[in-house]
């Protein structure tokens, strides 16, 4: 069922991105949209933007780009001191890693002193959404060394969140710029897995019974808003450079304070952004 | 253009929105990481810390109907033991032809799939049988129940004995000064003394039903109220040194702490096997 929606939702995006809208508007209604022939010259759209002139009163921006989240605070710290050594019988290693997928969003961001003719020409204000996930994927490993025969017990947890994050900004800058502000992050849904790989092998020396095994398990668990803090209050930052005053590039931070709801759990996201500001 | 490039961003977001709208098997009951004792037991079926082989999907072996099988019992219900220590389970079997052997003891987690081979160790001198293992401490604190029973050999033939249950029950680190008390059978607990040598007090109170008390520091137990058991032993049913020093009335031992020799410390305590009602506390103090 899911696999059917994904392709439908596939198949309808595909048609309206490629321009082919005649089929969507078969099932929805209306009058097609006949194809522009007109044989109007293409004029440049892009150039750089040199003077105040090229920013408007209102403009719309989109991004998209990878990102890493990484975790921090009392939650990791104790994850990391349990599993840190590990008794002589059975060392253990655990390790914390950052999880990296990608971020995109919106932003409309008005310029309201554009006229001014001062220093704060160059000063804007954004309000955006941005689609993102927080995460981290914890490892551990475990060896028995008290036998005689090799035995390792593997354990790779991972968490994923989806957030829509809202975002109030302050923008300075023209083809460079900084912007900051705050965001307030909505927990749209989450997954934990549990994936596990024991292996015992080599000759287990005991007679009657057989040598080494593989045994595996793999589960997952729904992260829910009963212990997922939402919304998640966190700071913005981010640096930016306008390449054309169309297209741009956009290092972008967040910091949330909270992951859980009930533990100290930091997110630190960053993010390489491709920016292209419509206006 | 600028339409293309918001189709195109319209898309991607869309996209990733349901792509990744990924729902578990069940709802997350507990965010500490490491393996739920009530949420996946088939992990911690395979977590366990012992020797022998793991049969994947495969059930416990039954009860062998013809002859009527020997019985199996532990003489205990529940067992509290901290992650990564050791769970020491000495069983009894009866009717037990002298001539036979109980060659395997098969174990599984109640609701887990699947079940492990393990060999069995006897004791000659106590006539007690035992099989141990650890919980590790990718298990995290909660209970969890056992079901178990053995296979007897004889003349190239495999019986299986009844089927019992005992309560497991993974419980926090115990720092020093904090108290420790058990019922009948025995309890092990693992003590977290620190980093600082020094001079530790123990101090034990077995009430007026008679219990034994052990210590070991390292791989030599230093303490008995009975006769020193020898590493790697345990204490039974059957060994001596089960005293009682009264209603509340404590007794202690002093033993010289440093942790460049060893930090494992651990307090065997064995309540008796005759009176159910039994029950004994050990404080440990920290080293001074």
């Amino acid at each position: 069922m899911k696999l059917f929606r994904n392709v439908i939702l596939l198949v309808f995006t595909l048609l309206i991105v490629s321009g082919e809208n005649n089929f969507a508007h078969a099932y929805f209604g209306g009058k097609p949209k006949k194809k522009k022939t007109s044989a109007k010259k293409s004029t440049p759209k892009s150039s750089k933007p040199k003077t105040a002139s090229d920013a408007k009163f209102l403009n719309f921006d989109v991004f998209v780009g990878p990102s890493v989240n990484r975790v921090s605070g009392d939650y990791i710290d104790y994850q990391e001191q349990y599993y840190e050594g590990g008794d002589t019988k059975f060392p253990t290693n655990g390790t914390i890693e950052s999880y990296t997928w990608f971020t995109a969003g919106a932003q409309v961001r008005v310029a309201p002193f554009l006229e001014s003719g001062n220093g704060l020409t160059d000063l804007s204000f954004a309000l955006g959404g941005m689609y993102l996930q927080k995460g981290f994927t914890h490892d551990v490993t475990l060896q028995n060394i008290g036998l005689p025969y090799s035995d390792k017990t593997e354990l790779k947890e991972t968490f994923k969140a989806q957030y829509l994050s809202t975002q109030v900004l302050v923008r300075y800058g023209r083809a460079l710029y900084v912007d900051a502000g705050f965001n307030l992050d909505w927990f749209l849904s989450g997954i934990r897995k549990q994936e596990m790989t024991r292996t015992s092998e080599g000759d287990s020396t005991m007679k009657g019974f057989e040598s080494g095994f593989v045994a595996y398990n793999n589960r997952s668990f729904t992260l829910t808003k009963d212990v997922m803090k939402t919304p998640s209050l966190g700071w913005s930052f981010g640096l930016g450079y306008n390449f054309t005053k169309m297209f741009g590039i956009r290092w972008f931070n967040t910091v949330n304070s909270k992951f859980f709801k009930d533990t100290g759990m930091r997110n630190f996201q960053t993010s390489l952004q491709a920016t292209v500001t419509i206006n | 253009m600028k339409n293309r490039i918001l189709q195109v961003f319209s898309f991607v977001l869309i996209a990733a929105l349901f792509v990744q709208c990924e729902k578990g098997d069940t709802d997350i009951v507990s965010i500490e990481l490491g393996i739920d004792t009530k949420t996946n037991l088939d992990a911690l079926q395979k977590a366990l810390q012992l020797r022998g082989n793991f049969y994947d999907s495969l059930p416990l072996p039954s009860s062998t109907v013809s002859p009527p099988p020997p019985r199996i019992s532990l003489g205990q219900e529940q067992i509290d033991l901290r992650s990564n220590s050791e769970i020491y389970i000495p069983f009894t079997i009866s009717n037990l032809n002298p001539l036979v052997k109980a060659c395997a003891f098969n174990l599984t987690v109640m609701g887990a799939s699947g079940f492990w081979k393990t060999p069995v160790y006897y004791d000659t001198s106590t006539n007690t049988f035992a099989i141990s293992f650890v919980v590790p401490k990718l298990i995290k604190l909660g209970e969890f129940s056992l079901i178990f029973n053995a296979d007897i050999c004889y003349q190239n033939k495999v019986y299986v004995t009844t089927t019992d249950t005992v309560g497991v029950i993974v419980i926090p680190t115990i720092p020093c000064s904090d108290s420790i008390r058990g019922l009948t059978g025995l309890t092990m607990r693992k003590i977290n003394l620190g980093d600082q040598k020094g001079k530790v007090k123990v101090r034990y109170c077995t009430n007026v039903e008679p219990d034994r008390i052990d210590l070991r520091y390292g791989n030599d137990f230093i303490f008995s109220t009975g006769k020193k058991l020898q590493p790697g032993r345990y204490p039974t049913c059957d060994s001596d040194g089960f005293i009682s020093t009264g209603r509340n009335v404590f007794q202690d031992f002093t033993f010289d702490y440093d942790p460049k020799v060893s930090k494992e410390f651990v307090v065997y305590g064995f309540g008796s096997c005759e009176y159910i009602q039994t029950d004994w506390k050990v404080v440990v103090e920290c080293p001074k």
